[in-house]
């Protein structure tokens, strides 16, 4: 029936055919013809008797084991070659002669069953024949068999080179598959018939399937896009295949329905497989959750357009709502209110605290106003301790009401740290927005300006803006003040005030003035110190404005003393805090009191509370040390917000300024009554005199007397007025 | 009557092929017969492609004389990747096809088990019996019916199944005997007269 390729019927010898004389010569050149062709075969032929002793040996066999036929004839497998252990090659032998049915001995289960060569250096390499052995009963004698080998080298080679590949391309799908296990994008593969035949696992993950549900399927059953029907986007993939239109589907964004209820943002490319003839073999689709990316870039804006701390919008984002507000007023002809809010306690708060106490008092006073606004109108911190509010359709009649309500609040609100309460104001600058308004930079200005006079008129106040504080407004920008008031030093700008400080009749002590610094602009104009000295202070010029000061008031002390007046006069010199922590003022100081040779007694220093606690140890070593010379020292504001008492035990001074706030209404309030009373009796019970700011009018000069305070100042008693004027000078 | 003998001859002879083959591989391997059927040709390509689908592999051994036939051992083409490459321990493999010396490899498995059912026949037949050297071949299920433009539709055919144990997978081969309905008819006949001289089997 079927004719193997490897076998050899020797049957066509005919070998048998040699014993007929009949046909001799035919029959010799018959027997010739086959046992050359049998010579030339390329393969091994060996005939076993029934005794299994060699009846035939070809040539090929011959060379292959170096083993003339003559000499292999008659013996033996096994007494031919030593080294033929085989156990198959005997069953097959057995199989063969006992049931007729044929082996096949493949060169993988029985490697090298024959010890022979296939060349010459093969031998000498050592390096033997790889070989498919077949062993069958020769049908035309009984008991025969026939050994068929056949030199199978050629496709071990082949074999090795084919695993070799199969390995490499293993361990290149390995590393493919390593990268696209790693990557963080999302891969799905699909092949030329539009069916899945690789996800990797990021895919599988944003799809929630496993591999299994996915593999096999079609794209559109397994990745379905929110507004984008399964049909169009197997249109996206044939055009793909087609390659009519590949660049529009690179970096697409698109929602993945996952389920029912869940969808996620997604960025998608999809590009063609090509081989190598570019011939599109399949389609790669990759695709990544951008839903993080969507909140990052929100959270990013967000915090672009917020204040990290209060968590309310940023001066940049209030601009731009300002502007809205703006030209919806010209629009609709509406009304909003702008309110620029400033704290007064900030900075002591924030520099006797610490930041931290800074920021909690942000953060507080944030909360607070975000309770005292309407959800449609906008809050946001401007910087440091500025606030900004729109009232959004409001007059600006209610404005100032809520602006009022909203300064109340702040006034009524206790700023609590570690063992502290703080009582806080704010100085509020209201601008009506409506179709008249200007341009929203010059509207913020404005409020700013209002503010700035609202703080400047004695804080917690409100105040609507008026064209004539443009020129405050001028005054205000503190950038431009450090330039004006270096200048003005250079220049010599600064003019010397002094406020007469008296004693009230229950005190015998004299009068004095307190020294006052005033700029002088280039018009002549005098700015009061409220308008520089927070910029000086800020930008590190306050110390030598003091040291211009000192200079100058022991300059005019010395003249004084020359014209015999040093009856008329006592001055008391205020400090900042900058000057109190300088070893160069403080040398400064002493050399001036040398040179102009002014009894330290004639002169008092004024540092504030803030100031000398912020700093006590500092204070307090520049205090003792000019206090040591003679020089008195007071402190002024004392309990602007501080609950201060427990410090002055440590503090070397002779005085108390009481802060004019408490003083100002004293005749109108009582609880600024106690706290004066209680300022004075805290005071004298430490031996330290008291001194009254504000003192407006008659009817606070007699409580003040009533009170026991030992002096006055304030313009009810005497205006500041140029030193010069004073003395004549 | 032929199923009943082929499956207890044939079992016995399954046995002595399981033994060689876990000697000649250094590792258990056991082979069971669970079924035998006789069957038209025609029905035998539907029921190959049930079984083992429609790509085989086929190791064929061809036998002639007192009757003639094809004795085939046919897998699905993943089996019998599946069997050479456990058995050659290269299953790692990533190669889709039997390489010429997975090939071989495949045709001694093969030929081992043939022989063993073979065999069994022989003991009838005896030297009557003429049988090729098994060869390995690979197509559509379809096929099996067409060696040599043969057309085996109207042949009788025994179909035996039988599994592969190996040490990690059980995988399923199946054995068949091709005849032409008068050597089946022949192959009866002598079964017949087999079995009433020799009462014991």
């Amino acid at each position: 029936m079927f004719k193997n390729n490897h076998e050899i019927n020797l049957q066509s010898a005919k070998l048998s055919s040699a014993k007929e004389p009949e046909d001799f010569f035919t029959s010799i050149s018959q027997f010739q013809l086959a046992y050359g062709v049998i010579d030339l075969c390329e393969i091994g032929l060996i005939v076993l008797n029934d005794e299994l002793r060699v009846a035939f040996w070809n040539k090929w066999i011959e060379d292959a084991s170096r083993i003339p036929r003559s000499s292999a004839i008659g013996r033996k497998l096994e007494n031919i070659f030593s080294s033929l252990k085989s156990v198959r090659l005997k069953q097959a032998i057995d199989a063969a002669i006992c049931f007729g049915t044929p082996s096949v001995l493949s060169e993988k289960f029985n490697p090298h069953t024959f010890p022979i060569y296939a060349s010459e250096p093969d031998r000498k390499l050592k390096k033997k024949m790889h070989q498919m052995v077949m062993v069958k009963r020769h049908n035309a004698i009984d008991k025969y068999c026939l050994i068929q080998i056949v030199n199978v080298s050629s496709s071990v080679i082949r074999d090795k080179r084919l695993k070799l590949h199969a390995s490499l391309s293993i361990e290149k799908a390995l590393h493919t598959r390593a990268i696209l296990s790693a990557i963080i994008d999302a891969v799905i593969t699909i092949d030329g018939n539009g069916r899945i035949d690789y996800v990797n696992p990021e895919a599988c993950r944003l799809i929630e399937r496993s591999s299994e549900q996915i593999l096999g399927r079609t794209l559109a059953s397994v990745f379905s896009l929110v507004g984008v029907s399964s049909t169009n986007l197997q249109h996206k993939i044939k055009q793909c295949l087609d390659k009519s239109n590949l660049a529009s589907y690179q970096k697409q964004q698109a929602q993945l329905s996952v389920s029912a209820s869940k969808n996620i943002a997604i960025e998608y490319s999809i590009s063609i497989i090509n081989d190598k003839a570019f011939d599109a073999k399949g389609i790669v689709l990759v695709f990544r959750d951008i839903t993080q990316n969507k909140a990052l870039t929100e959270e990013i804006s967000w915090q672009a357009s917020h204040d990290m701390l209060t968590k309310l919008r940023n001066r940049y984002t209030f601009d731009q709502d300002l502007s809205n507000l703006v030209s919806q007023a010209k629009e609709l002809k509406n009304e909003h209110v702008l309110l620029y809010l400033d704290l007064d306690q900030f900075k002591i708060i924030n520099d006797v605290c610490g930041h931290l106490a800074g920021d909690e008092l942000l953060q507080q006073v944030a909360e607070l106003l975000s309770g005292l606004v309407r959800q449609k109108d906008i809050l946001a911190r401007l910087g440091g301790d500025e606030f900004g509010i729109l009232l959004c359709d409001c007059s600006i009649k209610k404005g100032l009401k809520v602006a009022n309500k909203i300064r109340q609040t702040i006034q009524d609100f206790r700023f609590g740290w570690k063992d502290k309460s703080f009582t806080l104001s704010a100085s509020i600058g209201a601008v009506e927005i409506n179709r008249t308004s200007k341009e929203a930079r010059k509207l913020l200005a404005e409020a700013d300006t209002a503010c700035y006079s609202a703080k400047d008129s004695g804080r917690n106040q409100i105040h609507t803006y008026r064209p004539d504080e443009s020129e405050a407004a001028e005054r205000h920008g503190e950038m431009s003040w450090i330039s004006r008031i270096q200048k003005a030093l250079d220049e010599d700008r600064l003019v010397l005030f002094g406020q007469k400080i008296v004693p009230t009749s229950s005190n015998n002590g004299e009068e004095y003035y307190e020294v006052l610094v005033r700029l002088v602009a280039k018009n002549g104009d005098i700015v009061p110190p409220g308008a520089f000295i927070p910029a000086a202070e800020r930008y590190g010029l306050i110390g030598a404005i003091d040291r211009w000061v000192v200079d100058e008031a022991l300059k005019m002390a010395q003249k004084l003393n020359k014209k015999g007046m040093n009856s008329c006069y006592k001055f008391a010199i205020n400090l900042s805090g900058a000057s109190l922590t300088s070893s160069e003022t403080l040398d400064f100081i002493m050399a001036a009191f040398e040179k102009y040779k002014v009894p330290y007694e004639k002169i008092s220093f004024e540092i504030t509370e803030t100031a000398a606690i912020s700093n006590l140890s500092a204070a307090n070593r520049f205090i003792a040390k000019i206090r040591g010379l003679g020089c008195s020292f007071s402190l002024d504001d004392f309990g602007s917000g501080l609950s201060s008492f427990s410090y002055l035990k440590n503090m070397p001074v002779d005085a108390l300024k009481i802060d004019g706030a408490f003083v100002k209404d004293i005749h109108n309030d009582p609880i600024d009554r106690a706290m004066v009373e209680s300022i004075n009796q805290v005071g004298h019970s430490m031996g330290l005199k008291t001194i009254a700011e504000f003192v407006e009018n008659d009817q606070i000069i007699a409580i003040l007397e009533e009170i026991g305070v030992d002096f006055m100042q304030g313009y009810g008693v005497s205006k500041p007025q140029p030193l010069n004027d004073i003395f004549s000078l | 009557m032929a199923e009943g003998w082929v499956y207890r001859n044939i079992n016995i002879g399954m046995g002595a092929a399981a033994a060689s083959l876990s000697e000649m591989l250094q590792e258990p391997v056991e082979l069971s017969l669970p079924n035998v059927e006789l069957m038209s040709g025609e029905k035998l390509a539907k029921a190959m492609k049930k079984l083992v689908g429609e790509d085989v592999s086929l190791v064929v051994e061809s036998f002639s004389g007192h009757f003639d036939g094809d004795a085939m051992l046919v897998f699905s083409k993943v089996h019998s990747m599946d069997l050479v490459r456990q058995l050659l321990k290269s299953e790692d493999l990533a190669i889709s096809d039997l390489s010429e010396v997975e090939q071989e490899a495949l045709v001694e498995i093969g030929n081992i088990i043939l022989n063993a059912c073979l065999g069994t026949l022989s003991n009838i037949f005896g030297k009557n019996m003429h049988y090729n050297i098994p060869f390995f071949t690979q197509g559509h299920c379809d096929d099996l019916l067409y060696f040599n433009n043969v057309d085996r539709k109207n042949q009788a055919v025994l179909l035996l199944t039988m599994q592969f144990v190996l040490e990690k997978t059980k995988i399923d081969g199946y054995l068949t005997i091709l005849m032409d309905v008068d050597s089946m008819e022949i192959f009866n006949q002598n079964i017949e007269q087999y079995f009433d001289a020799d009462p014991i089997v």
